[in-house]
C-alpha cells in the first residue's frame, strides 16, 4: 500500500502485525478452549510470540531506516529468545 | 471590529439526516467508483507509485497558437496598484473567531520577509524590534497565561520551530556584556546596549537539524544542516519578534547573541544538558540547533518547567561523544564538576561555576579549522540522535526508567545495532539517495 502512496511503510507494517496478533490471540482462544491448555503454559506461548512480533516490527523498521545491521541484530538479540519462549510454551500447550 | 462590514454573518447550511445518507450512499458510490484502476493509455505511464496519476509528454492544457507572453504589469494587483486600488487593510475583532488581535498579528508578521523587498527596513538580530504604525493600538492582551502559552507555541510553530518553549527572563543567562554591531572586541554592558528595553518573557525554540545529513560529519553535508537550522532560526526569531511587535510589544530575536542558548533551553524545558554541555532534547537528543526570543510581553504565570529524563545517568556510562572526538575536547569524567575561576584561569571561554560537563571549545575549534568544518562528529553519534522511528522513541523512553548500570548496556547495544559510527564514507550517499530513508513510503518526488 505505501507504494500506492497511501499509506507509510511503518503504517502498512502495523496493519499486517496487527492481523497477525489477532491470528495469535485466536490461536490461544482455541489452544485453551479445545485443547484446554494450561494457562502457564499459555503465558509463556504469548509472550513468546509476543517478543517474534516485536522483532518482526523491529527488524522492518530497521530495514526501512536502511539500517540492515540493526535488522540482524533484533533478529538474533529478539527473534532468538522469542522463538525459544514460543517453542517452548507451544510444546507444553500441545498435549 | 476594525475596518471591517458589520451585518457579514453566514449561515451555516443544515443537514438533515436525509440528506447525510445521501451523501453516504454518494461517497460509497464515488469510492468504489475511484478503486477501480485506472487503465495506462499508450501515450501515458502510471507511476509505479500511486495509482491514477499520468505524466504527459506536453503541457497538459490547449494553448491557442495566438497564445502570447503576458506583461507583468497588467497583472490585478499592479493594475489595482496603479489605479490606487488599496491591496487590503487586515482587520482584528475580539469577539470574531480567526480574527484575533493574536491572529491579526500573526498574519502581519508572517509576511515580514515577503515584504521586506517592498520598502520595509532591514532586520537583523540582537536588535530591538518595536511596535509599528500596523501594530494594534493598545498591547493585546491574551485571555489568560495557558492560551497565552498555546499562542505563543503555535506561532512559533507556524514559522517552522520544531520544539518550543517559554520561561521568564532571566538575567543570569544573559550576556553581562554584549558586542557592539560588527566588532569582536568592543561590548556594552547588557542594559545599555538596550536601554529602553526590559524583557520579562523568553521564547526558546529548536529547529532540527537533518537525520541523513548530520550522519556525514565532518563534511559539508553536515555543515550544511546545520547552517540551514541557523537561517532557519534566523527566520522564526524574526517573525516571531514582529508577532509581538503588532500585538504591540517589543522583542529581541537572538540566535546565538545576547545570552546563552543551553541555560534559557533548559530553563524552558527543553532538555537536559549533556556530556558535551550541550542541550538534549527529549525528542531530537543532540540533533537540535536553539535561539531565543525576548519580549517584554510578562505572563501572569510561566508553565514550562525544567525536565530531566536521565541523560546524566546515562552520559556518566557513555562516552560514545568523547571516544569519537577527533579532537579530544569533550570531557572524559564520571560525573559533571562543578569548576572554580581559578580552574579557568587559562581558558576565559568557560564560564565556571555551575556543575556540568565542560567543553573544551579551543581545542574543537582548532579540529574545525583543520578539517575545514564546523565538525558535529560528538552530535552525530550520540545515542539520542536518531531519525523519527517509533522503536527509537521507544528505547529514549525506555532509557528514561533504566537504572544507571543498565545504561551502559543500552550504550553499548546502540553500536552493535550499527548506529554511532562515524567518519562513514558511506553516508554522503545515504544523504544523496533520491528514495532516501523509505519509513514513509511516500518519499517519490511529485
Ligand atoms: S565538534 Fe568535533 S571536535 Fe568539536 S567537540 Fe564535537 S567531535 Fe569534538
Ligand atoms: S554520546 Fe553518550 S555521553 Fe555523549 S552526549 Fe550522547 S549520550 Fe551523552
Amino acid at each position: 500500500m505505501s507504494g500506492l502512496a497511501i499509506f507509510t511503510g511503518v503504517e502498512v507494517m502495523f496493519y499486517w502485525l496487527g492481523v497477525l496478533s489477532l491470528a495469535c490471540v485466536q490461536g490461544l482462544v482455541w489452544l485453551r478452549w479445545k485443547l484446554q491448555s494450561s494457562w502457564i503454559s499459555l503465558v509463556v506461548l504469548a509472550a513468546g510470540m509476543g517478543t517474534m512480533l516485536f522483532a518482526a516490527a523491529w527488524a522492518i523498521s530497521s530495514i526501512l531506516e536502511k539500517e540492515p545491521q540493526s535488522a540482524s541484530m533484533s533478529m538474533m538479540v529478539i527473534m532468538l529468545p522469542g522463538l525459544v519462549l514460543a517453542t517452548l510454551g507451544g510444546r507444553l500447550a500441545w498435549k | 471590529m476594525k475596518g471591517f462590514e458589520e451585518n457579514t454573518s453566514a449561515t451555516e447550511p443544515m443537514l438533515g439526516r436525509r440528506s447525510l445518507l445521501k451523501l453516504g450512499m454518494a461517497g460509497t458510490a464515488a469510492a468504489l467508483a475511484s478503486a477501480v484502476p485506472v487503465p495506462a493509455s499508450a501515450s501515458a505511464n502510471v507511476r509505479d507509485d500511486g495509482f491514477g496519476v499520468v505524466f504527459h509528454d506536453d503541457f497538459p492544457q490547449d494553448i491557442s497558437p495566438d497564445y502570447k507572453r503576458f506583461d507583468q504589469s497588467q497583472t490585478m494587483f499592479n493594475r489595482h496598484a496603479r489605479e490606487g486600488v488599496p491591496y487590503y487593510k487586515a482587520i482584528w475583532d475580539d469577539s470574531r473567531p480567526g480574527f484575533s488581535g493574536s491572529d491579526y498579528a500573526m498574519n502581519k508578521a508572517s509576511a515580514t520577509l515577503y515584504h521586506r523587498k517592498q520598502g520595509i527596513p532591514d532586520y537583523s538580530m540582537d536588535t530591538v524590534y518595536v511596535p509599528n504604525e500596523l501594530s494594534l493600538p493598545t498591547p493585546y492582551k491574551f485571555p489568560d497565561a495557558a492560551t497565552a502559552h498555546a499562542q505563543i507555541k503555535r506561532v512559533a510553530r507556524h514559522f517552522g520551530a520544531n520544539v518550543v518553549g517559554i520561561t521568564r527572563r532571566d538575567e543570569r543567562w544573559d550576556y553581562s556584556h554584549v558586542l557592539k554591531p560588527n566588532s569582536v572586541s568592543e561590548t556594552l554592558p547588557w542594559d545599555e546596549a538596550y536601554p529602553d528595553f526590559k524583557p520579562k518573557t523568553v521564547v526558546v525554540l529548536g529547529w532540527e537539524m537533518e537525520y541523513e545529513a548530520l550522519a556525514t560529519a565532518p563534511s559539508q553535508i553536515a555543515d550544511a544542516t546545520a547552517f540551514n537550522a541557523y537561517s532557519g532560526l534566523t527566520y522564526v526569531t524574526m517573525h516571531l519578534a514582529r508577532y509581538f511587535n503588532y500585538m504591540g510589544y517589543k522583542a529581541v530575536p537572538a540566535v546565538n547573541g545576547t545570552g546563552l542558548n543551553v541555560p534559557y533551553a533548559m530553563a524552558a524545558g527543553l532538555g537536559e544538558s549533556n556530556r558535551m554541555g550541550m542541550l538534549q532534547n527529549y525528542h531530537y537528543g543532540t540533533r537540535l540547533r536553539v535561539a531565543r526570543v525576548y519580549t517584554d510581553l510578562e505572563l501572569d504565570e510561566y508553565y514550562d518547567k525544567p525536565v530531566t529524563f536521565g541523560i546524566e545517568s546515562f552520559c556518566a556510562n557513555c562516552l560514545h561523544c568523547a571516544d569519537n572526538c577527533p579532537s579530544k575536547s569533550i570531557s572524559r569524567d564520571d560525573r559533571p564538576s562543578m569548576y572554580t575561576a581559578e580552574d579557568v584561569k587559562d581558558k576565559p571561554y568557560i564560564n565556571p561555576g555551575v556543575r556540568k560537563w565542560h567543553l573544551d571549545g579551543e581545542k574543537c575549534h582548532a579540529y574545525w579549522i583543520e578539517s575545514g568544518t564546523s565538525c558535529g562528529t560528538c552530535l552525530a553519534t550520540c545515542p539520542y540522535n536518531k531519525p523519527n522511528f517509533w522503536h527509537h522513541r521507544l528505547i529514549d523512553r525506555v532509557n528514561t526508567v533504566l537504572p544507571g548500570p543498565l545504561h551502559k548496556l543500552m550504550a553499548e547495544m546502540d553500536l552493535w545495532h550499527g548506529y554511532g559510527n562515524m567518519f562513514d564514507e558511506k553516508a554522503p550517499a545515504v544523504f544523496w539517495d533520491p528514495k532516501g530513508r523509505s519509513y514513509n513510503g511516500l518519499m517519490k518526488d511529485y
